[in-house]
């Protein structure tokens, strides 16, 4: 049985495949256990640019969208 | 004018813009995969703690409580309307704490440390943790210190020491929390922190007690934690241990602390609703099989520590209501054998007009005899037996109208005894003034009084000691016990007082 780790990459604009290549290489890299990486591409206008990137149960968001949440956030707490 | 003013603004919001942290880090999710009566069902959350923090988005927070193969219960802390199937979760890594520092005495907060009284956050002082173990055995030292409570029939009778747990159990509207109140009150001027937890009360309630405390200059040095009714059931459940972490706050710097968990019973409530809706095992009157742990994990917190340790203490006052005086249902026999002593409140004596309406025959305290100030001790040595020979005499003497004379007498006495016990819950006594009163009352010099005209005897009493002989008072407070001159002077007071006021008298009878 061959495990797949799914890996979804979340952008406002499609992603050329030299992109999603690159994506697929980082992830290789940090993927140890040598199973089998699918790659999901989900195109989300609302993210407004930049990227999230969902490996399992982790992830990481380099969204503008989350990017101004956070700076909302900090502001309210300074203000 | 309105120019430099926009100008200043402008600069520091471009600071704050320019020094925060907007980097992407790695986090771990989970997906919603069901949400309802105030839990979340997550798939997802790889290598969640148990009791660990998730933030739900929107400011929002969880708590991780079941923790299962393909998914993870979460209980929300507030409400989380906004969740929908689906929606991501994100783990934090914190356990849950509180956030303490010494400007929060006189403050009321929920159990995440949020203000709820409108003013300034609490500053940023120590975070504590919300479940921590117990102090050891080594780090302990036995109870040796009173804490007053103010009400002569507690003192007396069933004396709390630094350090001991005793529950106020009675029915509803009996006074539980009254006496809890008065022990407030008493602290002013004992160096004693006092934390008041409230656990699924009414806010009104719970606003009168805050406005009781502030009249009384009582909240300068207590902390309110408070998770009215209207909370989510996660809340109420966390709140004595929040309430226990700020405790604790204040025992690592030496302090000695009052608790007051108002009310245990709602507190078990709430965690039966969240085991159940987690579809826990329920066992005995719907309860989980833990909730005995529940609470003995949380009591067990309070201690008084040896020297080497701060000397610090914590002295809990949990309260339990009980349903037509029943002591012996699941919740209360489970606190009942935790704390070290209870006071038990019974509507009928309220009824009668008995305040505090103690039951001095079933209320006892295990280790608060030793912490007792001797003179007290001395004053109020037999008096529980006395009150029980007069109780059971009472009873009898119902049915007879002839009695001997020394029945009667014993009855004439321990209806004085039992009159002089009366008082209000916001009037507490200093314990040498407790002394003077009892003592009077137990040595019989009370006889001759009209048993109607005791509360106005007591008042008139300690104005005139305080007044003409405040050296006893001081003896007493200085010697921590009644030497023999000071009881020769105090029976010279007495009889002065007596004869000074003839009214309070009986009418010598032929």
């Amino acid at each position: 049985m061959i495990n797949t780790l799914k890996v979804t990459a979340t952008s406002a604009i499609e992603l050329t495949p030299k992109q999603a290549e690159i994506i697929v290489n980082a992830v290789e890299k940090k993927n140890t256990h040598g199973t089998k990486i699918e790659l999901s591409q989900v195109v989300d206008p609302s993210v407004i640019a930049g990227i999230k990137i969902t490996i399992g149960s982790e992830q990481i968001d380099a969204t503008v969208i989350t990017k101004l949440e956070k700076l909302q956030t900090q502001l309210r707490e300074n203000i | 004018m309105k120019k430099t003013a926009n100008k200043k603004l402008n600069f520091s919001i471009a600071e704050i813009i320019n020094n925060s942290d907007l980097s992407a880090d790695i986090q771990t999710i989970g997906i919603v995969k069901a949400y309802g009566d105030g839990v979340v069902k997550v798939s997802g959350l790889d290598d969640v703690r148990a009791g660990e923090l998730i933030d739900l988005g929107n400011n929002q927070f969880g708590l991780a409580l079941n923790l299962e193969k393909e998914e993870t219960g979460i209980v929300v802390l507030g409400d989380a309307l906004h969740l929908k199937a689906g929606a991501t979760v994100k783990k934090t890594g914190e356990i849950l704490s509180i956030n303490v520092s010494d400007s929060i005495l006189g403050r009321t907060v929920d159990v995440l440390g949020r203000v709820l009284d409108g003013r300034a956050n609490v500053p940023i002082g120590k975070q504590m943790l919300l479940e921590k173990k117990a102090p050891g055995i080594m780090p302990r030292q036995s109870v040796s210190q009173p804490l007053h409570t103010g009400l002569k029939a507690i003192d007396a009778l069933v004396p709390i020491g630094r350090g001991q747990r005793e529950l106020i159990i009675g029915d509803r509207s009996t006074g539980k929390t009254a006496v809890a109140l008065g022990t407030i009150l008493n602290q002013a001027d004992q160096d004693v922190v006092c934390v008041y937890v409230c656990i699924g009360q009414k806010r009104s309630s719970l606003a009168q007690t805050i406005d009781i405390l502030t009249k009384n200059n009582a909240m300068d040095y207590t902390v309110i934690v408070s998770a009215t009714a209207s909370v989510s059931a996660a809340e109420q459940f966390l709140a004595p241990y929040a309430g226990q972490a700020v405790a604790e706050y204040f025992l690592e710097k030496g302090k000695d602390v009052l608790i007051i968990f108002d009310d245990l019973t709602k507190h078990a409530q709430a965690y039966r609703e969240i085991s159940l809706l987690l579809k826990r095992p329920s066992g005995r009157e719907a309860y989980p099989g833990d909730v005995f742990y529940l609470h003995s994990r949380l009591l067990e917190r309070s201690c008084k520590l040896n020297d080497a340790n701060g000397g610090g203490s914590i002295t809990a006052l949990p309260i339990i209501e009980t349903q037509d005086n029943d002591v012996s249902a699941f919740i209360p026999t489970n606190v009942i054998s935790i704390t070290d002593g209870q006071i038990y409140l019974e509507s009928d004596l309220f009824n009668a007009g008995m305040k505090p309406a103690i039951n001095v025959g079933l209320s006892v305290s295990r280790v608060g005899g030793a912490a007792q100030v001797k003179a007290t001790k001395q004053v109020a040595g037999t008096m529980k037996l006395d009150l029980a020979q007069f109780r059971e005499l009472q009873a009898f003497a119902q049915f007879s109208s002839d009695l001997d004379e020394k029945t009667k007498a014993q009855l004439d006495r321990g209806e004085r005894v039992n009159a002089i016990l009366k008082q209000g819950w916001d009037t507490p006594l200093k314990f040498e003034e407790e002394v003077v009163v009892i003592y009077a009352a137990v040595k019989g010099h009370l006889d001759s009084i009209n048993v109607d005209d005791i509360q106005k005897w007591e008042a008139l009493y300690l104005e005139f000691i305080k007044n003409s002989y405040s050296h006893i008072l001081k003896s007493i407070v200085t010697e921590k016990k009644l030497l023999d001159e000071t009881e020769k002077e105090l029976i010279e007071a007495i009889k002065t007082f007596n004869s000074m006021n003839p009214k309070l008298s009986l009418e010598v009878e032929e």
